[in-house]
């Protein structure tokens, strides 16, 4: 189920594109799952997008993933997937929010 | 629904900044679903999936009644609160009601609400 309007623009009071979060790929282990691409199905954000030849996936909108949500890390049944350190993102939202 | 099995409802909102919610009016959902159908209490918690909404998943279960949550979709919820669930003894298979309302308007939300309920217990009008 897809929603086409694009996702709120702040979080925390921050421009989302100013927080670096987003999934980071280990090509090593992913596989695409086969051509299934779990977390292209799982995720309604439209975060990633299917590579072929080989089978592999691709992060192409960054800023449409949901700030700490880790749902499709959980699903990657190769675990593949792997998100930055909460803390370090809090610090630089807290750092971003300062400067005003 | 006896009191004694009335749920409780939890929409999850997947921190407000998810598109998936922006058709209906999750306030008006909300206050209807809490006041006008059987459930022991309704609210919006921001983000269910992360490490404070598995606290307060722990901490509501032990009180025990069972949890509709009204949030994405069936098979990732079971995926997500599974741990939270599997720490009080319960499981998401049997203990969760677990229902996708997104892209959906406020009437068409609740109708569904209204439907899970009557499917998952005697439902007083």
């Amino acid at each position: 189920m897809t929603s086409e309007s694009e996702p709120e623009k702040t979080f925390m009071g921050v421009d989302r594109t100013k927080i670096p979060w987003w999934p980071r790929i280990d090509y090593d282990r992913c596989d695409g799952c086969g051509g299934e691409y779990d977390c292209l199905k799982f995720c309604p954000h439209h975060v990633y997008r299917p590579l072929e030849n080989p089978t592999r996936i691709e992060v192409e909108n960054p800023y449409n993933c949901v700030v700490f949500c880790k749902a499709c890390q959980k699903m990657c049944p190769q675990d593949a997937i792997s998100f930055p350190e909460k803390s370090e993102i809090l610090r630089l939202i807290k750092a971003e929010r300062a400067r005003g | 629904m006896a009191d004694e099995q009335r749920p409780g409802f939890i929409m999850c909102v997947c921190t407000g900044k998810c598109p998936g919610f922006e058709k209906m009016d999750i306030w008006d959902f909300i206050n209807r679903v809490r006041i006008e159908l059987p459930v022991e209490y309704g609210i919006i918690h921001p983000q269910l999936c992360e490490e404070d909404g598995d606290r307060y998943l722990e901490h509501v279960l032990k009180n025990g009644p069972p949890i509709v949550v009204g949030g994405c979709a069936p098979r990732m919820q079971r995926k997500l609160f599974r741990d939270a669930f599997a720490k009080k003894g319960l499981d998401v298979e049997r203990d969760l009601i677990p229902i996708d309302i997104r892209d959906m308007t406020t009437d068409e939300a609740v109708n569904k609400v209204i439907d899970v309920l009557k499917e998952n217990g005697p439902y007083d009008e």
